[in-house]
């Protein structure tokens, strides 16, 4: 039975101990991710007394943690989208400021181009609008190489930060790794919860959803699992770690940075796997908006190189000579994948511009630019007549229509004998116009040459492929490093047009012979010149085309736009999400300064007055001294 | 509900932030003037802009062209008023000189002065402009001549691209591209944006070279132009020289330095060509001002386009300034909400 001294004293001990959680609470109001303690008094076990049960005073049954489980996992997943964001928005808003900083630039010297041709066909036999023509071409090379530099920079960039950023992931998972160990020991041997060991945990992990999206489950013996947030790959399984690595994709030369994990031996890619976080962020961003817009940008180019080069084989130069390159044409191999068996390396594959030719069945004036030495029926002499020269030539102009700003991936099949084409990016099987699937077979009918969207695939020089065997090709990317003006010689841009002599006197000259028109002729080079009004970029299934060359490149600063405002507004509810989140933690496990002064006060008086309590019981024994006393 | 101290002080900070984030981006389109800065300020809008800035700039060129285009058709004119003027003095004297008062010498005599104007018309109708250009060698700008002598009738002119420019394999070929005068400048929007082959060209565009045989054409001459006009009888030349004012001129020279009374052929003829002329001259009158018009009718195109991309583009300064305005009050009330709240805390009351 406990007596009335032994109640002051575990009174007083119970209150210090109130006030020690009471001052932790105030010391910890600043520490990130603290949940706020509070002592549990209890009652102390009532003993049996001769008359009735007397209690037998307080104790401290524990120190519990004001945590809700469901709301932290609530801000976890909440912190992960916000960073995701977050870095999103941050590295977004570098492209765009690259786009924006370069917009009025491009805006203009591609209007300064076109205006140089107008001067030509003006004036197409002065050597100083010649010369203008070339010098403005080059000046909007070195404008446009400028922005294709930055967007590969941009590439590089993110691939040291995925690299970074999958390095931060391993070393958190580290130190959860480092906590769960501790925890499980304290609750093994300690049997109360190790609070702050606890909330350090949760921190961690709160941290570690910055960097990726994950899903956590809680163990009995209190360590906690880390999965993926599709719940894939375990990241920390039975106190496990498993590694992620940052490393290039099997595609030779690709230089693309992806992230892979460990299974089993395997390593397995799980780039796609992550929605959330920095990590998360940044492949969206490389996927939809830095890809996209070189792919676009790709296009833009692609588009103005064939249709410049293409008309200018249309004319003459001043020397009555046939148009040659203006632009350097498209002209690429493939990747291969490092997997792969067969002897093909990717070098043979070529894909190019070329629209009407083939190279199996060779046909009159199907490949220009034209060599006026060239005997018919040589390819690459002029078409028999005027009208096929045309014909050849919408082909062309149809096919630049065709172009998808896409990434190509071509699949051998050694049971079929050719090759399927894929969206590299994502994996679907291409169709073409007539809804069936893109297929290059190397025996009849392609002989291993086809034109998929737009553009010429040959595989007729290429080694023998064995079944599986991946290539990819990004031809929108490559014309972004290759973007040259090859013509040097005034004399030779090809201002004059087709003879308007009629020769047999029918009304007709698409009958007529290929021929040079007068010296002082411009209806080429004003052919050229209109090309900036024509629409010729991203035809409809109809063949209508919906944009020009300068179309071309503002869907793409469009699409940057709208990738940067998307994730702003993104952004700002993810934000808000979790700013409510927050609010709730913090309503439920924050400390309030207030509370914990009334609380110190509060127990304060309680240990005054519990000290209070053994002052009676000494005065109490003292006065029973004094009785007895002589 | 349970409010922790930190809340207060997050909310405070939030509310700061964001009123500053809002001042910065007022102050950027404010000091910028511009309502869309970069892509993300509205995509559509510069998707916008960008074609409006390519119509605008394309109007401009245009009109540089359609400026081109009148200072050579200028050219053109006067060459060929001179021509007229020259014409005209030679009719007047092949009137005077039908006239049976003169005899063999004076006709002798206006034969010299006719010569002179042969000169003045062969120069003018070999015209060369500032780029080194024939003005009326159809789209062969680069001839040494326009109108060269006739190698199968001596003392006359045929045009280069005329059958009588050449004879047999001593000479050049017939230069038939001169017969095409297919440079056409474009001076406003074209529909199908292409120029076809065919001397022909489309509606935006204006031509500015001429092929100097239509120009400089004498139609329905009757005129026969023959080997000696003194001769008993005259025979006719075989093949016939062009028809042209040139050569009617050097048949009224010849017919003088034979001393005869020139045929009334000559006079129709030089009429016939003077309506020509003065045809071709309202033609290229017709020409400036369909340039003058497009020029009009572009600037006003213009003019919509500008103001539409201001209302897309420029930003609002009084809408802007008000904003700002707002904000800075905003952020003010905000920052002294700080304060107050922060101020407040019961440990202050203890003691």
């Amino acid at each position: 039975m406990a007596d009335m001294l032994t109640i002051g004293t575990n009174a007083t001990n119970t209150f210090k101990r109130a006030l020690d959680v009471t001052s932790h609470n105030v010391a910890n109001i600043g520490t990130e991710g603290y949940n706020r303690q509070r002592a549990e008094i209890l009652s102390d076990a009532p003993g049996n007394a001769s008359v009735g049960f007397h209690g037998g005073g307080s104790k401290i049954g524990t120190v519990q943690r004001m945590y809700a489980d469901f709301i932290q996992t609530q801000l976890v997943d909440a912190n992960s989208q916000k960073s995701r964001y977050n870095e999103q928005l941050s590295v977004a808003k570098q492209l765009e400021g690259v786009v924006a900083g370069n917009d009025a630039g491009i805006q203009d010297f591609m209007q300064r181009l076109f205006d140089s041709f107008h001067n030509l066909a003006n004036n197409p036999t002065s050597s100083t609008s010649r010369q203008q023509v070339i010098s403005e071409s080059t000046n909007m090379e070195s404008m446009l190489s400028n922005m294709s530099g930055v967007l590969g920079e941009t590439q590089v960039q993110t691939n040291g930060q995925i690299e970074n950023i999958v390095q931060q992931v391993n070393e958190k998972l580290t130190s959860i790794q480092a906590i769960n160990k501790e925890v499980a020991n304290s609750t093994n041997y300690g049997g109360q919860p190790p609070n702050d060991l606890l909330d350090q945990r949760d921190e961690a992990i709160k941290q570690f959803s910055g960097l990726m999206d994950i899903k956590t489950f809680k163990q009995p013996d209190g360590r906690i699992e880390i999965y993926t947030a599709d719940g894939r790959y375990p990241l920390l399984n039975d106190n496990v770690r498993t590694n992620l690595s940052a490393s290039f994709t099997d595609f030779r030369n690709e230089q693309r940075m992806e992230v892979f994990i460990d299974v089993s031996g395997k390593q397995k890619m799980i780039s796609d796997s992550v929605q959330g976080g920095q990590l998360g962020g940044l492949l969206d961003f490389r996927k939809n908006m830095l890809d996209k817009s070189m792919n676009e940008l790709g296009v833009a180019l692609n588009g103005l190189v064939a249709s410049v080069n293409w008309q200018h084989y249309q004319g003459y130069d001043l020397n009555g000579n046939p148009g040659q390159d203006f632009y350097q044409p498209l002209s690429m191999n493939a990747m291969e994948k490092a997997t792969n068996t067969g002897a093909e390396d990717g070098t043979n594959i070529k894909v190019s511009f070329n629209p009407v030719y083939d190279p199996s069945a060779p046909v009159q004036g199907t490949n220009p630019p034209f060599d006026p030495a060239a005997v018919p029926p040589a390819a690459n002499a002029q078409p028999a007549t005027y009208g096929d020269k045309q014909t050849n030539f919408q082909t062309a102009m149809a096919q630049i229509g065709e172009f998808k700003a896409r990434e190509y991936e071509l699949t051998f099949s050694s049971a079929l004998n050719g090759y399927e084409v894929r969206d590299y990016r994502t994996g679907e099987v291409l169709n073409d116009a007539a809804g069936n699937p893109q297929f290059i077979s190397l025996g009849a009918p392609d002989n291993g040459v086809k034109n998929v969207e737009g553009l010429q695939f040959d595989f007729s020089a290429a080694l023998a492929p064995t079944d599986g065997d991946q290539f990819i090709v990004k031809p929108h990317q490559e014309i972004l490093n290759n973007f040259k003006t090859i013509i040097a010689d005034p004399e030779t841009l090809a201002t004059r047009g087709q003879s308007s002599q009629d020769t047999n006197n029918d009304g007709l000259l698409t009958d007529e012979v290929p021929t040079a028109s007068a010296y002082g002729d411009n209806v080429n080079i004003a052919n050229i010149a209109s090309l900036q009004s024509k629409k010729i970029l991203y035809s409809d299934q109809n063949g209508n085309a919906a944009e020009t060359i300068l179309g071309g490149y503002s869907k793409m600063a469009t699409n940057v736009g709208m990738y940067v405002s998307g994730t702003q507004i993104q952004l700002t509810a993810q934000e808000n999400v979790f700013n409510q989140v927050n609010d709730r933690r913090e309503a439920y496990s924050g400390v309030n300064l207030d509370e914990e002064a009334a609380n110190l006060l509060r127990f304060q008086q309680a240990y005054q007055a519990s000290a209070q309590i053994i002052q009676t019981s000494q005065s109490l024994f003292q006065s029973l001294l004094g009785a007895v006393r002589l | 509900m349970r409010v922790s101290s930190n809340q207060s002080q997050f909310q405070s900070f939030d509310a700061i932030n964001k009123h500053q984030q809002a001042i910065m981006d007022v102050q950027e389109k404010l000091s910028t003037g511009k309502r869309v800065n970069r892509p993300g300020d509205d995509p559509i809008a510069m998707n916008q802009i960008h074609s409006l800035n390519k119509s605008i700039n394309t109007l401009t060129q245009f009109e540089k062209n359609g400026q081109f285009a009148k200072s050579q058709l200028v050219q053109e004119e006067t060459a060929i008023s001179g021509t007229i003027d020259g014409i005209q003095r030679a009719r007047e004297l092949a009137i005077l000189m039908k006239n049976d008062t003169y005899g063999a010498n004076d006709r002798k005599a206006t034969a010299l002065e006719i010569g002179q104007i042969i000169e003045q018309v062969k120069n003018t109708m070999n015209y060369t402009n500032s780029e080194g250009e024939k003005l009326f060698a159809g789209n062969s700008v680069n001839v040494a001549e326009a109108f060269v002598p006739d190698p199968n009738n001596p003392g006359y002119y045929a045009y280069v691209g005329s059958t009588n420019s050449t004879v047999g394999a001593a000479t050049a070929a017939i230069d038939v591209q001169a017969n095409f005068g297919a440079r056409f400048v474009q001076i406003g929007f074209d529909a199908d944006n292409q120029l076809d082959a065919g001397d022909l060209g489309d509606s935006s565009r204006v031509r500015i070279t001429d092929n100097g045989d239509r120009v400089f054409k004498v139609p329905n001459a009757t005129t026969q132009f023959v080997d000696d006009p003194a001769g008993t009888p005259p025979v006719a030349l075989n093949p016939q020289p062009d028809a042209n004012i040139l050569n009617i001129l050097v048949e009224f020279q010849k017919t003088l330095q034979a001393g005869k009374a020139p045929a009334d052929n000559l006079v129709t003829d030089m009429d016939k060509s003077l309506t020509q002329l003065a045809d071709i001259r309202a033609e290229i009158g017709g020409r400036q001002n369909r340039i003058d018009a497009q020029y009009d009718a572009g600037q006003t195109f213009k003019l919509s386009l500008e103001e539409r991309k201001m209302n897309i583009e420029q930003m609002d300064l009084v809408q802007g300034i008000s904003t700002l305005t707002q904000h800075q009050n905003a952020l003010q009330i905000a920052q002294q909400i700080f304060s107050k709240v922060q101020n407040s805390s019961l440990f202050n009351f203890i003691n």
